[in-house]
Protein backbone atom coordinates (compact mmCIF):
# COMPACT_ATOMS: atom_id res chain seq x y z
CA UNK A 1 0.00 0.00 0.00
CA UNK A 2 2.51 2.54 0.70
CA UNK A 3 4.41 1.47 -2.13
CA UNK A 4 2.10 1.88 -4.37
CA UNK A 5 0.89 5.25 -3.07
CA UNK A 6 4.70 6.05 -3.24
CA UNK A 7 4.54 4.86 -7.08
CA UNK A 8 1.82 7.14 -7.81
CA UNK A 9 3.28 10.40 -6.17
CA UNK A 10 6.60 9.52 -8.38
CA UNK A 11 4.18 9.90 -11.20
CA UNK A 12 2.76 12.67 -10.32
CA UNK A 13 5.80 14.21 -9.73
CA UNK A 14 7.93 12.94 -12.88
CA UNK A 15 5.19 12.33 -15.50
CA UNK A 16 4.73 16.31 -16.46
CA UNK A 17 8.19 16.71 -16.67
CA UNK A 18 8.99 13.91 -18.22
CA UNK A 19 6.35 14.36 -20.98
CA UNK A 20 7.61 18.55 -21.39
CA UNK A 21 11.55 17.08 -22.13
CA UNK A 22 10.60 14.17 -23.85
CA UNK A 23 8.40 15.88 -26.70
CA UNK A 24 10.40 16.90 -29.99
CA UNK A 25 9.70 18.88 -32.71
CA UNK A 26 12.17 18.13 -35.61
CA UNK A 27 11.93 20.31 -39.02
CA UNK A 28 12.84 20.04 -42.19
CA UNK A 29 12.53 21.98 -45.72
CA UNK A 30 11.87 21.21 -49.80
CA UNK A 31 14.50 23.62 -50.46
CA UNK A 32 17.37 24.93 -48.27
CA UNK A 33 18.08 27.25 -50.99
CA UNK A 34 15.42 29.15 -52.94
CA UNK A 35 16.29 30.80 -56.89
CA UNK A 36 13.45 33.42 -57.47
CA UNK A 37 13.69 34.42 -60.35
CA UNK A 38 12.39 38.06 -60.61
CA UNK A 39 9.83 37.55 -63.39
CA UNK A 40 8.31 35.18 -61.57
CA UNK A 41 5.47 35.91 -59.67
CA UNK A 42 7.05 33.79 -56.62
CA UNK A 43 7.24 30.45 -55.50
CA UNK A 44 6.67 28.85 -51.99
CA UNK A 45 8.92 26.60 -49.66
CA UNK A 46 7.35 23.99 -48.11
CA UNK A 47 8.72 22.82 -44.17
CA UNK A 48 7.98 19.99 -42.76
CA UNK A 49 7.61 18.73 -39.25
CA UNK A 50 7.45 15.81 -36.91
CA UNK A 51 6.72 15.30 -32.93
CA UNK A 52 7.78 12.55 -31.39
CA UNK A 53 6.42 10.75 -29.43
CA UNK A 54 3.27 11.34 -31.23
CA UNK A 55 0.22 12.67 -28.73
CA UNK A 56 -1.39 10.29 -26.35
CA UNK A 57 -5.24 10.14 -25.14
CA UNK A 58 -4.71 13.67 -23.67
CA UNK A 59 -5.79 15.08 -26.99
CA UNK A 60 -3.78 16.21 -30.50
CA UNK A 61 -1.55 18.86 -30.52
CA UNK A 62 -1.41 22.51 -32.37
CA UNK A 63 1.66 23.85 -34.43
CA UNK A 64 2.51 27.53 -34.66
CA UNK A 65 5.12 27.96 -37.22
CA UNK A 66 6.74 31.84 -37.37
CA UNK A 67 8.79 32.27 -40.53
CA UNK A 68 11.42 35.22 -40.21
CA UNK A 69 13.49 36.58 -42.59
CA UNK A 70 16.21 38.94 -42.61
CA UNK A 71 15.48 42.50 -41.44
CA UNK A 72 14.60 45.72 -43.56
CA UNK A 73 13.92 49.09 -42.42
CA UNK A 74 10.82 50.89 -43.44
CA UNK A 75 8.89 54.69 -43.62
CA UNK A 76 5.01 55.04 -43.53
CA UNK A 77 4.06 58.54 -44.96
CA UNK A 78 0.43 59.95 -44.83
CA UNK A 79 -0.38 62.33 -46.94
CA UNK A 80 -2.44 65.36 -45.59
CA UNK A 81 -3.99 68.45 -46.68
CA UNK A 82 -1.53 71.58 -46.16
CA UNK A 83 -1.59 75.31 -47.42
CA UNK A 84 -4.57 73.50 -50.10
CA UNK A 85 -2.10 70.65 -51.33
CA UNK A 86 -1.90 67.04 -50.79
CA UNK A 87 1.38 66.32 -49.51
CA UNK A 88 2.96 63.72 -47.44
CA UNK A 89 2.57 65.40 -43.85
CA UNK A 90 3.35 62.54 -41.42
CA UNK A 91 5.75 59.42 -41.50
CA UNK A 92 6.85 56.80 -38.67
CA UNK A 93 9.99 55.22 -39.18
CA UNK A 94 10.49 50.97 -38.57
CA UNK A 95 13.70 49.83 -38.00
CA UNK A 96 14.74 46.04 -37.90
CA UNK A 97 11.24 44.72 -38.93
CA UNK A 98 11.73 41.19 -40.63
CA UNK A 99 11.45 41.43 -44.38
CA UNK A 100 9.19 38.57 -43.75
CA UNK A 101 7.16 37.80 -41.08
CA UNK A 102 4.61 34.37 -41.80
CA UNK A 103 2.54 33.25 -38.82
CA UNK A 104 0.90 30.06 -39.88
CA UNK A 105 -0.94 27.53 -37.54
CA UNK A 106 -3.00 24.43 -37.31
CA UNK A 107 -5.65 26.65 -35.58
CA UNK A 108 -6.99 30.00 -35.00
CA UNK A 109 -4.95 31.15 -32.38
CA UNK A 110 -7.54 32.31 -30.12
CA UNK A 111 -8.86 28.56 -29.97
CA UNK A 112 -5.01 27.45 -28.60
CA UNK A 113 -5.31 29.00 -25.48
CA UNK A 114 -2.18 30.55 -25.73
CA UNK A 115 -1.18 34.11 -23.27
CA UNK A 116 -0.55 36.83 -25.55
CA UNK A 117 2.87 36.19 -26.78
CA UNK A 118 4.61 39.14 -28.82
CA UNK A 119 6.20 36.29 -31.31
CA UNK A 120 2.56 35.34 -32.43
CA UNK A 121 1.02 38.83 -32.84
CA UNK A 122 1.86 41.65 -35.63
CA UNK A 123 0.55 44.55 -33.72
CA UNK A 124 2.89 43.89 -30.91
CA UNK A 125 6.41 42.42 -33.25
CA UNK A 126 5.40 46.23 -35.16
CA UNK A 127 5.02 48.31 -32.34
CA UNK A 128 7.99 46.86 -30.90
CA UNK A 129 9.91 48.10 -33.86
CA UNK A 130 8.75 51.53 -34.33
CA UNK A 131 11.26 54.30 -33.43
CA UNK A 132 8.76 57.62 -32.71
CA UNK A 133 7.75 55.93 -29.61
CA UNK A 134 4.69 57.32 -28.99
CA UNK A 135 2.33 57.20 -32.27
CA UNK A 136 0.88 53.94 -32.94
CA UNK A 137 -2.17 54.80 -35.13
CA UNK A 138 0.73 54.18 -38.07
CA UNK A 139 0.84 50.51 -37.18
CA UNK A 140 -2.47 48.79 -38.62
CA UNK A 141 -1.67 50.52 -41.68
CA UNK A 142 1.91 49.30 -41.72
CA UNK A 143 0.63 46.10 -41.10
CA UNK A 144 -1.89 46.41 -43.96
CA UNK A 145 0.59 47.95 -46.53
CA UNK A 146 3.06 45.02 -45.67
CA UNK A 147 0.46 42.56 -45.82
CA UNK A 148 -0.59 43.72 -49.67
CA UNK A 149 2.82 42.94 -50.49
CA UNK A 150 2.95 40.20 -49.17
CA UNK A 151 5.78 40.53 -46.87
CA UNK A 152 3.22 39.91 -43.40
CA UNK A 153 1.04 37.17 -43.57
CA UNK A 154 -0.96 35.42 -41.43
CA UNK A 155 -2.97 32.14 -42.37
CA UNK A 156 -4.82 30.44 -39.05
CA UNK A 157 -4.98 27.30 -41.05
CA UNK A 158 -1.63 27.17 -42.72
CA UNK A 159 -0.23 24.57 -40.76
CA UNK A 160 -1.80 21.33 -42.40
CA UNK A 161 -1.71 18.47 -39.93
CA UNK A 162 -0.44 15.10 -42.25
CA UNK A 163 -1.27 12.61 -39.53
CA UNK A 164 -1.64 13.70 -35.25
CA UNK A 165 2.62 13.83 -35.06
CA UNK A 166 3.67 15.26 -38.46
CA UNK A 167 2.61 18.39 -40.28
CA UNK A 168 3.72 20.98 -43.02
CA UNK A 169 3.75 24.50 -43.72
CA UNK A 170 3.40 26.27 -47.61
CA UNK A 171 5.72 29.33 -46.87
CA UNK A 172 5.01 31.56 -49.94
CA UNK A 173 8.13 33.55 -50.89
CA UNK A 174 7.15 37.04 -53.18
CA UNK A 175 9.41 37.80 -56.09
CA UNK A 176 10.69 40.88 -54.36
CA UNK A 177 11.28 38.74 -51.47
CA UNK A 178 14.56 40.07 -49.52
CA UNK A 179 17.55 37.94 -50.03
CA UNK A 180 18.84 36.12 -47.12
CA UNK A 181 18.64 33.56 -44.52
CA UNK A 182 14.91 32.82 -43.26
CA UNK A 183 14.63 31.10 -39.99
CA UNK A 184 11.40 28.79 -39.56
CA UNK A 185 10.48 27.72 -36.41
CA UNK A 186 7.65 25.57 -34.99
CA UNK A 187 5.84 25.87 -31.59
CA UNK A 188 4.02 22.77 -30.26
CA UNK A 189 1.01 23.57 -28.37
CA UNK A 190 -1.07 21.52 -25.85
CA UNK A 191 -3.28 22.67 -23.26
CA UNK A 192 -2.67 26.19 -24.01
CA UNK A 193 1.20 25.74 -23.48
CA UNK A 194 4.24 25.54 -25.75
CA UNK A 195 5.86 22.28 -25.13
CA UNK A 196 8.48 21.60 -27.61
CA UNK A 197 10.16 23.95 -30.45
CA UNK A 198 11.87 22.75 -33.45
CA UNK A 199 13.38 25.53 -35.99
CA UNK A 200 14.94 25.40 -39.70
CA UNK A 201 16.10 27.78 -42.04
CA UNK A 202 16.06 28.30 -45.85
CA UNK A 203 18.12 30.90 -47.86
CA UNK A 204 16.44 32.97 -50.75
CA UNK A 205 18.26 33.97 -53.46
CA UNK A 206 16.48 36.23 -56.42
CA UNK A 207 18.50 34.97 -59.80
CA UNK A 208 18.69 36.00 -63.28
CA UNK A 209 19.63 38.55 -65.32
CA UNK A 210 17.46 41.39 -63.16
CA UNK A 211 19.06 40.75 -60.22
CA UNK A 212 22.24 41.35 -61.48
CA UNK A 213 21.26 45.01 -63.07
CA UNK A 214 20.16 45.28 -59.54
CA UNK A 215 23.09 44.21 -57.61
CA UNK A 216 25.23 45.65 -60.03
CA UNK A 217 23.70 49.08 -59.29
CA UNK A 218 23.80 48.67 -56.33
CA UNK A 219 27.70 47.58 -55.90
CA UNK A 220 29.43 49.23 -58.55
CA UNK A 221 27.59 52.32 -59.18
CA UNK A 222 29.98 54.60 -61.10
CA UNK A 223 30.21 51.06 -63.56
CA UNK A 224 26.80 50.97 -64.03
CA UNK A 225 26.13 54.30 -64.85
CA UNK A 226 28.72 54.43 -67.67
CA UNK A 227 27.38 51.43 -68.78
CA UNK A 228 24.04 52.25 -68.90
CA UNK A 229 25.71 55.50 -70.76
CA UNK A 230 27.31 53.77 -73.14
CA UNK A 231 24.10 51.27 -74.05
CA UNK A 232 22.50 55.01 -74.57
CA UNK A 233 24.69 56.32 -76.68
CA UNK A 234 25.08 53.10 -79.03
CA UNK A 235 21.10 52.85 -79.22
CA UNK A 236 20.99 56.47 -80.46
CA UNK A 237 24.15 56.16 -82.59
CA UNK A 238 22.61 52.81 -84.13
CA UNK A 239 19.02 54.20 -84.30
CA UNK A 240 20.80 57.13 -86.40
CA UNK A 241 22.13 54.96 -88.98
CA UNK A 242 18.99 52.06 -89.11
CA UNK A 243 17.03 54.64 -90.06
CA UNK A 244 19.00 57.45 -91.81
CA UNK A 245 16.95 58.53 -94.32
CA UNK B 1 4.75 40.23 -72.11
CA UNK B 2 5.58 41.53 -68.38
CA UNK B 3 8.96 42.59 -68.14
CA UNK B 4 10.64 43.10 -64.62
CA UNK B 5 12.47 46.14 -63.52
CA UNK B 6 14.98 45.52 -61.50
CA UNK B 7 15.15 49.10 -59.95
CA UNK B 8 11.72 50.33 -59.94
CA UNK B 9 10.32 46.76 -58.81
CA UNK B 10 7.54 46.58 -60.69
CA UNK B 11 6.51 44.43 -63.50
CA UNK B 12 5.35 45.90 -66.28
CA UNK B 13 4.20 44.98 -70.31
CA UNK B 14 7.35 45.28 -72.49
CA UNK B 15 4.89 46.50 -75.47
CA UNK B 16 3.57 48.72 -72.93
CA UNK B 17 6.86 51.08 -72.51
CA UNK B 18 7.96 50.12 -76.14
CA UNK B 19 4.63 51.83 -77.42
CA UNK B 20 4.95 54.82 -74.94
CA UNK B 21 8.65 55.02 -76.31
CA UNK B 22 7.66 55.16 -79.80
CA UNK B 23 4.58 57.27 -79.39
CA UNK B 24 6.86 59.86 -77.32
CA UNK B 25 9.75 59.07 -80.42
CA UNK B 26 7.10 59.87 -82.82
CA UNK B 27 6.01 63.55 -80.88
CA UNK B 28 9.56 64.47 -80.83
CA UNK B 29 10.39 63.72 -84.26
CA UNK B 30 7.32 65.66 -85.08
CA UNK B 31 7.81 68.57 -83.54
CA UNK B 32 12.08 68.55 -82.91
CA UNK B 33 11.20 68.93 -78.98
CA UNK B 34 13.07 66.12 -76.90
CA UNK B 35 10.19 64.38 -75.23
CA UNK B 36 11.73 63.86 -71.99
CA UNK B 37 9.12 66.35 -70.26
CA UNK B 38 6.21 63.53 -71.39
CA UNK B 39 7.96 60.57 -71.10
CA UNK B 40 8.57 61.45 -67.39
CA UNK B 41 4.96 62.35 -66.92
CA UNK B 42 3.80 59.29 -68.64
CA UNK B 43 6.23 57.08 -66.81
CA UNK B 44 5.10 58.81 -62.86
CA UNK B 45 1.32 58.30 -64.49
CA UNK B 46 2.15 54.50 -65.15
CA UNK B 47 3.29 54.04 -61.76
CA UNK B 48 6.85 54.10 -61.76
CA UNK B 49 8.65 55.41 -58.36
CA UNK B 50 9.63 58.63 -59.53
CA UNK B 51 13.36 58.93 -58.49
CA UNK B 52 13.63 55.75 -61.14
CA UNK B 53 11.35 57.62 -63.57
CA UNK B 54 13.10 60.86 -63.07
CA UNK B 55 16.78 59.00 -63.80
CA UNK B 56 15.71 56.24 -66.10
CA UNK B 57 14.97 59.22 -68.41
CA UNK B 58 17.94 61.13 -68.20
CA UNK B 59 19.31 58.08 -70.34
CA UNK B 60 16.86 57.96 -72.70
CA UNK B 61 17.42 61.44 -73.31
CA UNK B 62 21.48 60.78 -73.83
CA UNK B 63 20.09 58.04 -76.63
CA UNK B 64 17.44 60.03 -78.30
CA UNK B 65 19.51 63.29 -78.52
CA UNK B 66 22.89 61.22 -79.85
CA UNK B 67 21.54 60.79 -83.78
CA UNK B 68 20.64 64.73 -83.79
CA UNK B 69 23.87 65.93 -81.86
CA UNK B 70 25.66 63.75 -84.65
CA UNK B 71 24.10 64.93 -87.44
CA UNK B 72 24.56 68.73 -86.63
CA UNK B 73 28.27 67.89 -85.93
CA UNK B 74 28.91 66.90 -89.41
CA UNK B 75 27.28 69.46 -90.89
CA UNK B 76 29.22 71.97 -88.42
CA UNK B 77 25.70 73.22 -87.37
CA UNK B 78 27.49 73.66 -84.14
CA UNK B 79 29.12 75.89 -81.56
CA UNK B 80 31.80 73.76 -80.24
CA UNK B 81 33.02 76.81 -77.50
CA UNK B 82 29.81 77.77 -76.78
CA UNK B 83 28.35 74.04 -76.22
CA UNK B 84 31.40 73.33 -74.21
CA UNK B 85 30.74 76.48 -71.32
CA UNK B 86 26.81 75.60 -71.27
CA UNK B 87 28.02 71.75 -70.58
CA UNK B 88 30.62 73.43 -67.50
CA UNK B 89 26.96 75.21 -66.58
CA UNK B 90 25.45 72.32 -67.00
CA UNK B 91 27.48 69.71 -64.98
CA UNK B 92 27.68 72.06 -62.00
CA UNK B 93 23.89 72.77 -62.29
CA UNK B 94 23.23 68.85 -62.66
CA UNK B 95 25.16 67.52 -59.63
CA UNK B 96 23.39 70.37 -57.79
CA UNK B 97 20.00 69.13 -58.72
CA UNK B 98 20.67 65.89 -57.67
CA UNK B 99 22.09 66.79 -54.72
CA UNK B 100 18.48 68.85 -53.76
CA UNK B 101 16.75 65.42 -55.47
CA UNK B 102 18.29 63.34 -53.17
CA UNK B 103 17.43 65.12 -50.04
CA UNK B 104 13.54 66.00 -51.66
CA UNK B 105 13.63 62.27 -51.85
CA UNK B 106 14.64 61.51 -48.05
CA UNK B 107 12.04 63.96 -47.05
CA UNK B 108 9.20 62.35 -48.89
CA UNK B 109 8.95 65.10 -50.69
CA UNK B 110 9.60 64.52 -53.80
CA UNK B 111 6.79 63.53 -55.40
CA UNK B 112 5.27 66.34 -54.03
CA UNK B 113 8.15 68.66 -55.92
CA UNK B 114 7.47 67.19 -58.91
CA UNK B 115 4.07 67.94 -58.89
CA UNK B 116 4.37 71.40 -58.12
CA UNK B 117 7.24 71.30 -60.99
CA UNK B 118 5.91 70.03 -63.63
CA UNK B 119 2.56 72.12 -63.37
CA UNK B 120 4.70 75.53 -63.32
CA UNK B 121 6.98 74.08 -66.27
CA UNK B 122 4.19 72.10 -68.12
CA UNK B 123 1.11 74.61 -67.86
CA UNK B 124 3.15 77.78 -69.00
CA UNK B 125 5.13 76.27 -71.60
CA UNK B 126 1.60 74.69 -72.68
CA UNK B 127 -0.01 78.24 -72.46
CA UNK B 128 3.08 80.07 -74.39
CA UNK B 129 2.72 77.58 -77.07
CA UNK B 130 -1.38 77.46 -77.33
CA UNK B 131 -1.00 81.12 -77.62
CA UNK B 132 1.90 81.03 -80.64
CA UNK B 133 0.45 78.43 -82.22
CA UNK B 134 -3.21 79.58 -82.63
CA UNK B 135 -2.21 82.71 -83.42
CA UNK B 136 0.16 81.19 -86.30
CA UNK B 137 -2.87 79.56 -87.71
CA UNK B 138 -5.37 81.95 -87.54
CA UNK B 139 -2.77 84.19 -89.50
CA UNK B 140 -1.81 81.19 -91.69
CA UNK B 141 -5.26 81.44 -92.46
CA UNK B 142 -5.63 85.27 -93.51
CA UNK B 143 -2.91 84.20 -96.15
CA UNK B 144 -0.81 86.49 -94.36
CA UNK B 145 2.98 85.61 -94.84
CA UNK B 146 4.23 85.33 -90.94
CA UNK B 147 7.22 88.46 -90.97
CA UNK B 148 9.99 87.72 -89.11
CA UNK B 149 11.25 91.40 -87.10
CA UNK B 150 14.92 91.94 -86.88
CA UNK B 151 16.01 90.70 -84.00
CA UNK B 152 17.41 93.68 -81.92
CA UNK B 153 20.80 92.99 -79.77
CA UNK B 154 20.93 91.09 -76.69
CA UNK B 155 19.20 92.81 -73.58
CA UNK B 156 22.07 95.33 -71.38
CA UNK B 157 22.35 93.75 -69.14
CA UNK B 158 24.46 90.67 -71.25
CA UNK B 159 26.55 93.08 -72.62
CA UNK B 160 27.51 94.84 -69.65
CA UNK B 161 29.14 91.18 -68.35
CA UNK B 162 32.77 90.53 -67.78
CA UNK B 163 34.83 87.76 -69.27
CA UNK B 164 33.48 88.60 -73.05
CA UNK B 165 35.18 86.22 -75.67
CA UNK B 166 34.38 85.69 -78.89
CA UNK B 167 32.06 82.80 -80.25
CA UNK B 168 33.11 82.30 -84.31
CA UNK B 169 30.61 79.68 -84.98
CA UNK B 170 27.30 82.12 -83.17
CA UNK B 171 29.12 85.39 -84.23
CA UNK B 172 28.97 86.72 -81.41
CA UNK B 173 31.27 88.78 -78.99
CA UNK B 174 29.93 87.72 -75.25
CA UNK B 175 30.37 87.23 -71.77
CA UNK B 176 30.94 83.64 -70.57
CA UNK B 177 28.70 84.62 -67.38
CA UNK B 178 25.43 84.02 -69.04
CA UNK B 179 26.18 81.24 -71.15
CA UNK B 180 27.32 79.02 -68.27
CA UNK B 181 24.40 80.25 -65.68
CA UNK B 182 21.81 79.55 -69.13
CA UNK B 183 23.65 76.11 -68.57
CA UNK B 184 23.61 75.95 -64.58
CA UNK B 185 19.96 76.62 -64.99
CA UNK B 186 19.17 73.62 -67.56
CA UNK B 187 21.46 71.34 -65.87
CA UNK B 188 19.43 72.11 -62.72
CA UNK B 189 15.89 71.79 -63.95
CA UNK B 190 16.95 68.32 -65.99
CA UNK B 191 18.69 66.89 -63.00
CA UNK B 192 15.48 67.55 -60.72
CA UNK B 193 12.34 66.77 -63.38
CA UNK B 194 13.92 63.71 -65.89
CA UNK B 195 13.77 66.76 -68.50
CA UNK B 196 16.76 67.29 -71.30
CA UNK B 197 15.17 70.60 -71.02
CA UNK B 198 15.82 71.63 -75.09
CA UNK B 199 12.65 73.53 -74.80
CA UNK B 200 13.47 75.77 -72.30
CA UNK B 201 17.38 76.18 -73.58
CA UNK B 202 16.40 77.16 -77.29
CA UNK B 203 14.71 79.63 -76.83
CA UNK B 204 17.18 80.72 -73.71
CA UNK B 205 19.67 80.69 -76.39
CA UNK B 206 17.81 82.39 -79.19
CA UNK B 207 16.80 85.22 -76.81
CA UNK B 208 19.02 86.44 -74.29
CA UNK B 209 21.94 85.31 -76.00
CA UNK B 210 20.68 85.97 -79.72
CA UNK B 211 22.53 82.50 -81.20
CA UNK B 212 21.89 82.49 -84.64
CA UNK B 213 19.46 79.40 -85.61
CA UNK B 214 21.46 77.65 -88.04
CA UNK B 215 23.36 76.45 -84.73
CA UNK B 216 21.15 76.88 -81.77
CA UNK B 217 19.87 73.42 -82.34
CA UNK B 218 22.97 71.72 -82.65
CA UNK B 219 24.79 73.48 -79.47
CA UNK B 220 21.60 72.77 -77.70
CA UNK B 221 21.73 69.05 -78.33
CA UNK B 222 25.22 69.24 -77.65
CA UNK B 223 24.28 70.52 -73.91
CA UNK B 224 21.52 67.55 -73.63
CA UNK B 225 23.54 65.05 -74.99
CA UNK B 226 26.53 65.55 -72.51
CA UNK B 227 24.99 67.42 -69.28
CA UNK B 228 21.77 64.31 -69.27
CA UNK B 229 24.59 61.59 -69.82
CA UNK B 230 26.41 63.30 -66.94
CA UNK B 231 23.45 63.43 -64.83
CA UNK B 232 22.76 59.84 -65.54
CA UNK B 233 25.82 59.32 -63.87
CA UNK B 234 25.35 60.88 -60.91
CA UNK B 235 21.70 60.05 -60.67
CA UNK B 236 23.35 55.93 -60.85
CA UNK B 237 25.93 56.80 -57.89
CA UNK B 238 23.33 59.00 -55.50
CA UNK B 239 20.10 58.15 -55.79
CA UNK B 240 20.84 54.35 -57.45
CA UNK B 241 17.61 54.75 -59.30
CA UNK B 242 18.95 54.77 -63.08
CA UNK B 243 16.91 51.56 -64.45
CA UNK B 244 19.05 50.31 -67.45
CA UNK B 245 16.14 47.80 -68.37
CA UNK B 246 13.43 50.42 -68.20
CA UNK B 247 15.43 53.27 -70.08
CA UNK B 248 16.72 50.07 -72.75
CA UNK B 249 12.67 49.77 -73.54
CA UNK B 250 12.20 53.17 -73.39
CA UNK B 251 15.46 54.13 -76.00
CA UNK B 252 14.81 51.39 -78.66
CA UNK B 253 10.68 52.73 -78.86
CA UNK B 254 11.53 56.55 -79.25
CA UNK B 255 14.89 55.84 -81.43
CA UNK B 256 12.49 54.08 -83.93
CA UNK B 257 9.30 56.39 -83.38
CA UNK B 258 11.31 59.56 -83.86
CA UNK B 259 12.37 58.67 -87.38
CA UNK B 260 9.26 58.15 -88.41
CA UNK B 261 7.70 61.55 -86.74
CA UNK B 262 10.57 63.04 -88.43
CA UNK B 263 9.54 62.02 -91.95
CA UNK B 264 5.68 62.24 -91.40
CA UNK B 265 5.88 65.47 -89.86
CA UNK B 266 7.13 66.66 -93.53
CA UNK B 267 3.86 65.40 -94.99
CA UNK B 268 1.50 67.15 -91.81
CA UNK B 269 0.36 70.70 -91.55
CA UNK B 270 2.49 71.88 -88.47
CA UNK B 271 1.15 74.43 -87.23
CA UNK B 272 -2.02 73.13 -86.58
CA UNK B 273 -0.35 69.94 -85.09
CA UNK B 274 1.37 72.11 -82.83
CA UNK B 275 -2.07 73.25 -81.30
CA UNK B 276 -2.14 69.49 -80.51
CA UNK B 277 1.28 69.12 -78.79
CA UNK B 278 0.21 72.65 -76.76
CA UNK B 279 -2.80 71.18 -75.21
CA UNK B 280 -1.43 67.69 -74.27
CA UNK B 281 0.69 69.16 -72.71
CA UNK B 282 -1.60 71.39 -70.88
CA UNK B 283 -3.52 68.29 -70.39
CA UNK B 284 -0.67 66.53 -68.47
CA UNK B 285 0.21 70.42 -66.23
CA UNK B 286 -3.54 69.52 -65.53
CA UNK B 287 -3.22 66.35 -64.28
CA UNK B 288 -0.29 67.22 -62.24
CA UNK B 289 -2.89 70.05 -60.79
CA UNK B 290 -5.43 67.30 -59.78
CA UNK B 291 -3.03 65.52 -58.16
CA UNK B 292 -2.48 68.14 -55.99
CA UNK B 293 -5.47 68.78 -54.77
CA UNK B 294 -7.48 65.31 -54.93
CA UNK B 295 -6.71 63.21 -51.90
CA UNK B 296 -6.34 59.79 -53.55
CA UNK B 297 -8.25 57.06 -52.28
CA UNK B 298 -5.08 55.48 -50.10
CA UNK B 299 -3.36 58.14 -48.02
CA UNK B 300 -0.43 56.10 -46.61
CA UNK B 301 2.71 54.69 -48.63
CA UNK B 302 5.37 52.90 -47.42
CA UNK B 303 9.02 52.85 -48.65
CA UNK B 304 11.98 50.82 -47.73
CA UNK B 305 15.26 52.33 -46.84
CA UNK B 306 17.93 51.72 -49.00
CA UNK B 307 20.96 51.42 -47.85
CA UNK B 308 22.35 54.73 -46.26
CA UNK B 309 19.24 56.16 -46.57
CA UNK B 310 17.22 57.84 -43.40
Amino acid sequence: MQNLLRLALFLLVLLPGCALAQIEVVMSNSDPVVAVHSNFRGQAVTLFGSIDPPPGDDGPYDIVVVVQGPPTDWVVREKQRQFGFILNAASVRYDRVPGYYGIFSSRPLEQLGLEELPRFDLTALVASQRTEADDPAFDDEFIRLMSGTGRFSVAERGVAMLSPSAFSVRVPIASNATNGLYLARAFVVANGEIVAEGTTRYTVRTQGFERYVADLARSNPPVYGLATILIALAAGWLGGVLFRR
Amino acid sequence: MPIYLPIAELSVDLFFLLGIGAAIGFISGLFGVGGGFLLTPMLLFAGVPAPVAVASVTAQVVASSTSGALSYFRRGAMDIKMGGYLVLGGIFGSALGVWIFGILSSMGQLDLFLSLGYLLLLGSVGTLMFVESVRAVLKSKKQMTVVRRRQPGQAPWVQRLPLRTRFRKSQLYISIVPVILIGFAIGIIGALLGIGGGFVLVPALVYILRVPGKVVVGTSLLHLLAVMAVTCFLHALQTQSVDTLLAFCLMVGSVAGAQFGASAGQHLPGERLRVLLALLILAIAIRFGLGLLIAPSQLFTLSQLGFGEG
